[in-house]
């Protein structure tokens, strides 16, 4: 992998350790997702894993986007 | 069995949801995530938003701001595919990053079908040039900039001749993009990376707006109206009867 920015990289790769929590794949509205758990039962998808392409302009599955124990009850099923 | 959620669409995703809910989502999606669709009688656009640093193959630790590229490629792909959206809006800010995820992108902007219009706020740097040239046309902001700089590895020294044509040949990728996308020659693009004397520690050129429209990479210097009214503009040629 190449890195072509202005910023430099050890200030791009500083605390490259520090992600805690080990990502979670699971089925949220009928697509798969992968999320890391946060504290208070809450999830922050880091990705979606489908083949839809309009799933990907759906907001409710954006990376980042934060969802909560609730919304999984709904929907759980914890592949891994 | 289908399972419900299965059947949803996008666009009735949540019909249940009052006025203000969906309001507040949309508030929430233009704040955290940077995306959003807009309609009007002029057309739907899409406004996709690059900042931060690209992301690649490797996820970049969490005090970055990232740009996924897997997430951006399948939307760029839904996009060009849904019937609902006219044209697309690239709005950038971003440092640059890594240089497979960047020029994928680029390529997929650059081979779409419906009308594009970039924007440069703040700045498009490194490996946002590729990007900033992909759309149709491309509008940067009179006080955002542009640092056009070789690829290598920063603070190491090029041990052996392998690494330089290496890493002049990634280098390549990026300026070849670039002039095939712009009015930029393959020379004066070059010449503006390696410049010496303008940047502190390092060989290359920051170009202010009104610069990066004279040596041609931009088509104009401009900000939100007037890449609304160009994208609009092109929507509406494309919607045309081919005469």
């Amino acid at each position: 992998m190449i890195i072509h920015s202005i910023v430099p990289m050890d200030v791009i790769f500083n605390n490259m350790e520090d992600c805690n929590g080990k990502p979670l794949e699971i089925e949220y509205m009928g697509e798969k997702i992968e999320v890391m758990p946060l504290s208070n039962n809450q999830y922050k998808i880091s990705r979606l894993l489908s083949t839809s392409p309009k799933a990907y302009l759906n907001p409710l599955f954006q990376p980042g986007n934060i969802i909560t124990g609730i919304d999984l009850e709904k929907n759980e099923k914890k592949i891994r | 069995m289908l399972r419900e959620e299965n059947k949803v669409t996008f666009g009735n995703m949540t019909p249940e949801k009052t006025e203000t809910e969906e309001k507040k989502d949309q508030t929430r999606d233009l704040i955290e995530l940077g995306n959003t669709s807009v309609s009007n009688p002029k057309g739907n656009i899409h406004c996709l938003t690059i900042i931060g640093q690209i992301e690649g193959h490797i996820v970049l630790p969490p005090q970055n701001k990232t740009t996924k590229y897997e997430h951006v490629i399948p939307q760029l792909v839904a996009i060009e595919e849904d019937n609902q959206i006219d044209g697309l809006l690239l709005v950038l800010n971003t440092v640059g990053g890594d240089v497979e995820a960047g020029l994928a992108i680029a390529e997929m902007i650059a081979s779409m079908s419906k009308p594009t219009v970039s924007l440069i706020l703040g700045g498009g740097h490194s490996i946002g040039v590729p990007m900033a040239v992909s759309t149709k046309y491309s509008f940067i902001a009179p006080s955002a900039t542009m640092t056009i700089h070789p690829i290598r590895l920063t603070g190491l020294v090029i041990g052996v001749p392998q690494t330089y044509e290496y890493f002049d040949k990634m280098q390549e990728r990026v300026v070849q993009f670039v002039s095939r996308n712009s009015n930029i020659s393959v020379e004066k693009f070059r010449s503006l990376m390696l410049k010496t004397g303008e940047l502190a520690n390092d060989v290359g050129t920051v170009l202010f707006g009104e610069e990066a429209v004279n040596c041609g990479i931009i088509d104009a210097v401009g900000g939100l109206r007037e890449a609304l009214a160009k994208l609009y503009e092109l929507i509406n040629e494309s919607k045309k009867p081919n005469a």
